[in-house]
């Protein structure tokens, strides 16, 4: 997960700061984690699957339509400053 | 565990810190998680790389795993479903950091109406932290020099020579730095020499430090001068004159910073050098921590080219590596040298212990102190250290129960606070503001402190006419010492009470009984324990001071093995134009400029002056003949006829010197009872012959020189107050030929002696004496200048902490008082007497002072036992010293009870029940 995190915004992210950033939306109820024990073998090592809850699904939604929102605006503001240079 | 990868192990250091960051719940699997991936990156970029990474992973986990343990910890979780998708707000930063300038007006408003907490508080941590910081600031000027205008200092070495003794980082003599220049390692190598020379403006006479280096100094260093040019480099150039590149602090000392000072004409030991330049400010010389007052060319004073002075050891040699050449190629090709130089005169490259002389390369940022003075100074460093952190601990220890018994105080407040909602992040952060804030008050205090302390220890010369001046400023590191301190004590004596009173049983303080404090006993133990440390802090300064304080006492006291009474000293150089074979007539001469002084018994020439720093005896390597092979060190003095009488050293068998024993006659000496009994343990010295070899630094005449011994005086210690008796040799100055030579004149009264000598004795021109006219007296008290420094600083520091001390315990029987009051006022109702309460009390502070003194006395004992080679005639655990400190300690522990204690027992018991 923090890789994907690193991957796409292009800069390293801290273990500690991925957990707190789950631990906050497992607290606010937007997500659902189930531990694994290690399962044997060479790599084996204790997991934690998260999964969206139900709430999680609605404010994901939510956050995605109110960025698009953002952006928006974002571009109308944009453009008259690029036409002026 | 997991099993080993075959990669190895992530850092462990930063496993650790993950592991006590990270919350419980995601320990494990945060931890697997980077164990995962840090073997896949070890196998793909490597173990290095991949431990960068681990690290990267620690540190940055830190802030948001202890923020969100933090967050869950204080109770501000936010509910399942809580997240409000209409509203955005609601789920913010809830660190309560948000209102910090509200904060700050609300602290600041309560701290104005506690001035008096404030001010004791802000006052002691203040003078804890200038105490840290001042020593800080001196050991970081003085074991870390800035090193100025340096180009490229990565390529620059320093390269030491070994000495007679063996020891590593010793100077090298010019005819080795001719040798270096032509390793193929170096580009280029300046040799430097420091000395004293005499500055004649006018009527005026000053003794300046000057580093006599060789013309191609400021290339080899790439130090630019700020006005003006640099010695031009080569041997033949025009700068092999007279010429001299100004310091910035003599410039604007002496010339107020004129410009107009280069190409005029300064007269240097009474010869003219021309000012061609002046040095950027902050120049330390490698020699020793001083800044030089002028650089002066080597070839000026042309005693480095002649033969004889060329193999002198005295020049420390500044190396620029070649192009592509490393450290390590120039100390093989060193080693190589060395090994040459061996082969070519085996017996001068030996040293005393019949071992070949080595070379050394330091890399020049470890070098700008000699590495040998460096440990000695980092231990004197290390030795102010731990009395400013005891200075430091016992503020802190007092102000953390200042703020104890301040919190006990305002618990009803906080309660009323928390039942209306507040959150205990919220109390504590209040808190813990307010110990910020005042740390920080106290650190500007602190640094002003400091400030004050370096520029008087910066002023304060020392008591000999040696221009040594310091420079010491409280800036950068410093600063950030002293804040880093303030804030630290600040943070935890706010945090220690703060960490109770945020979860008071809120009903109980609420009705507003005294006894709703949680954990009572608990809090009131730390209370306890904050006193006791005082007091084991405060019994180490007091009896180190004691111990010191004695140890001046006695080496005041002490037999000196000389008689100083109504003797006069000063030195004189002999004229550098008289020939060897004349300066014995003009011994003479000066002896009989002395002759017929009113008031006067004797007058003497000797080579040095014993017990002071003037040349403190030379040491000399002996051998008694026939037969001892290994020679073994005394030290010697040459002295003229008379000089033993007149310091009253008494003669046990034999005779003294003579008049006879002149320049021609075969060499006599007459040697201490100590010496006698070394050499020779069985049968009279008297008649026996020794062999000498002069060992003095910068000695030309290594050859052995025979004595016969003559006299036998009496022992003492004469180099150093308090010392074992020494092996002393005084021979004849006539047979000597010293250069610079001790003037005693002895007579009723010193001063008037001393007067006598100053008109009587000329100087030359341009002739600065090393020590001017004074009493033999005023030059022994420089033998224990660092007894009473020591002494001094011990017993500041122990008068602060005992007063401390007592304030810490009146505060707390005062407290206990407070909080007993009803518990008091039923005692006295029923009857019981006064008196007995106040011995409760009483006994209550001693028992304090006992573990206190339990705990000090086990710091105290072996700290001492470090000490005990700078003590003179007191043990490590001298009785008195120990006694005294804890009859102290005591007294003040009984009277800061007595006071307060007093006080209770007026108290009217039917007032303070009705209140209740």
């Amino acid at each position: 997960m923090r890789r994907e995190i690193e991957r796409r915004t292009g800069r390293p992210v801290s273990v500690g700061a991925l957990y707190a950033a789950i631990g906050r939306l497992e607290d606010k109820g937007l997500l659902a984690s189930l531990p694994s024990e290690p399962e044997p073998g060479q790599r084996g090592r204790p997991r934690k699957y998260c999964h969206l809850t139900a709430a999680g699904r609605e404010a994901t939604r939510h956050s995605a339509e109110m960025l698009r929102r953002m952006m928006d605006g974002v571009q109308l503001v944009r453009r008259p400053s690029e036409e002026g240079t | 565990m997991t099993r080993p990868h075959p990669e190895g192990h992530p850092p462990a250091t930063a496993r650790l810190l993950l592991s006590i960051a990270l919350p419980r719940r995601d320990r494990r699997y945060a931890l697997a998680d980077l164990a995962e991936e840090f073997a896949e990156r070890s196998r793909v970029e490597g173990r290095a790389a991949a431990c960068r990474w681990y690290r990267w992973q620690a540190v940055w986990s830190v802030g948001p795993a202890v923020a969100s343990r933090a967050r869950r910890r204080m109770g501000r979780v936010v509910r399942p479903g809580s997240y409000r998708i209409s509203g955005g707000g609601g789920v913010g930063v809830t660190t309560g950091l948000r209102n910090v300038p509200n904060d700050l007006a609300y602290v600041a408003r309560t701290l104005v109406k506690a001035p008096v907490t404030v001010a004791i508080t802000v006052l002691s941590l203040g003078l804890g932290i200038g105490a840290v910081t001042t020593v800080f600031a001196v050991a970081d000027a003085l074991l870390y020099p800035p090193a100025v205008g340096l180009r490229e200092p990565e390529a620059l070495l320093t390269i030491y020579r070994s000495e007679d003794d063996g020891e590593a980082y010793g100077m090298a003599s010019f005819a080795d730095y001719e040798r270096v220049l032509e390793t193929a390692a170096v580009e280029d190598a300046a040799a430097m020499a420091l000395g004293l020379i005499g500055l004649e403006l006018g009527d005026e006479r000053e003794t300046l430090v000057a580093e006599r280096v060789s013309a191609n100094y400021f290339s080899v260093t790439g130090i630019q001068p700020v006005l003006g040019r640099a010695f031009t480099p080569g041997p033949s150039s025009e700068d092999g004159g007279r010429v001299v590149v100004l310091g910035h602090g003599l410039w604007t000392r002496r010339f107020g910073a004129d410009p107009g000072i280069i190409s005029r004409s300064l007269s240097l030991d009474g010869m003219p050098y021309t000012v061609i330049g002046i040095a950027p400010e902050g120049i330390v010389s490698r020699r020793a921590p001083v800044r030089p007052d002028l650089w002066i060319p080597l070839e000026a004073t042309e005693v480095a080219t002649t033969s004889r002075e060329a193999t002198r050891p005295e020049y420390l040699i500044l190396a620029r590596l070649a192009d592509h050449a490393e450290g390590s190629q120039l100390r093989v090709e060193l080693d190589v040298l060395a090994a040459r130089l061996g082969d070519d005169d085996p017996e001068g490259w030996m040293d005393d212990r019949g071992e070949l002389r080595r070379f050394s390369a330091v890399p020049e940022r470890e070098s700008r102190l000699n590495p040998q003075g460096r440990i000695i100074l980092g231990a004197v460093a290390a030795f102010f250290f731990g009395i400013a952190g005891l200075i430091l601990l016992i503020a802190a220890a007092n102000v953390t129960s200042l703020f104890l018994v301040r919190a006990r105080r305002r618990s009803r407040e906080i309660a009323v606070r928390i039942a209306l909602g507040a959150s205990r992040l919220r109390i504590v952060s209040l808190l813990l503001l307010e110990g910020v804030l005042l740390g920080v008050v106290a650190g500007i205090v602190g640094v002003g402190f400091a400030a004050a302390v370096t520029d008087l220890l910066a002023a304060a010369s020392l008591p000999i006419d040696i221009p040594i001046r310091f420079e010491f400023e409280v800036a950068g590191r410093a600063r950030v010492v002293a804040f880093v301190t303030a804030l630290a004590t600040g943070v935890v004596f706010s945090l220690v009470p703060a960490w109770g009173i945020s979860r008071p049983d809120l009903a109980q303080t609420l009705k507003g009984g005294t006894r709703a404090w949680p954990k009572l006993r608990g809090r009131g133990r730390l209370r306890d324990a904050l006193v006791v440390v005082q007091f084991a802090a405060a019994l180490v300064l007091i009896v180190g001071a004691g111990l010191f304080t004695r140890s001046l006492n006695e080496a005041r006291s002490a037999e000196l093995g000389v008689d100083p009474d109504g003797v006069a000293v000063m030195t004189k150089r002999v004229p550098e134009e008289l020939g060897a074979d004349e300066i014995v007539a003009y011994y003479r001469e000066v002896l009989s400029r002395l002759e017929g002084t009113p008031g006067a018994r004797a007058a003497a020439l000797s080579r040095g002056l014993e017990l002071t720093l003037l040349q403190v005896g030379t040491p000399v390597s002996v051998t008694a003949l026939p037969g001892d092979q290994e020679g073994r060190l005394a030290y010697r003095n040459s002295v003229t006829p008379g000089y033993l009488e007149m310091l009253s050293i008494p003669l046990l068998r034999g005779r003294s010197l003579t008049d006879d024993d002149g320049p021609g006659a075969p060499r006599v000496a007459v040697v201490s009872e100590t010496f006698a009994t070394r050499w020779w343990p069985e049968g009279d010295a008297l008649g026996r012959r020794f062999s000498l070899r002069d060992r003095s630094p910068g000695t030309t005449e290594r050859e052995p020189i025979e004595f016969e011994v003559v006299g036998i005086a009496g022992d003492a210690a004469y180099l150093d107050i308090g010392d074992p008796p020494t092996p002393y040799v005084w021979s004849s100055l006539y047979q000597d030929a010293a250069r610079t030579v001790a003037i005693t004149l002895a007579g009723t009264s010193a001063d008037a002696m001393a007067t006598e000598l100053s008109s009587r004795i000329e100087l030359d021109p341009g002739e600065v004496p090393l020590v001017a006219p004074t009493t033999y007296r005023s030059q022994l008290s420089l033998q224990y200048v660092h007894l009473r420094l020591a002494s001094s600083v011990l017993g500041w520091g122990g008068v602060f902490g005992l007063f401390l001390g007592l304030i810490g315990v009146y505060g707390v029987v005062s407290f206990v008082v407070a909080e007993r009051t009803r518990e008091m006022a039923i005692r006295l109702a029923i009857g019981a007497h006064g008196g007995d309460l106040v011995r409760r009390l009483v006994r209550y502070a001693l028992v304090l002072a006992a573990v206190g003194s339990a705990v000090g006395l086990i710091l105290v004992l072996p700290a001492a036992h470090l000490l005990r080679s700078v003590l003179v005639g007191v043990g490590p655990a001298d009785p008195l010293s120990l006694i005294g400190g804890l009859g102290l300690l005591f007294a003040t522990a009984a009277l800061a009870a007595f006071v307060p204690a007093r006080r209770a027992t007026r108290i009217d018991p039917m007032l303070t029940l009705r209140e209740e």
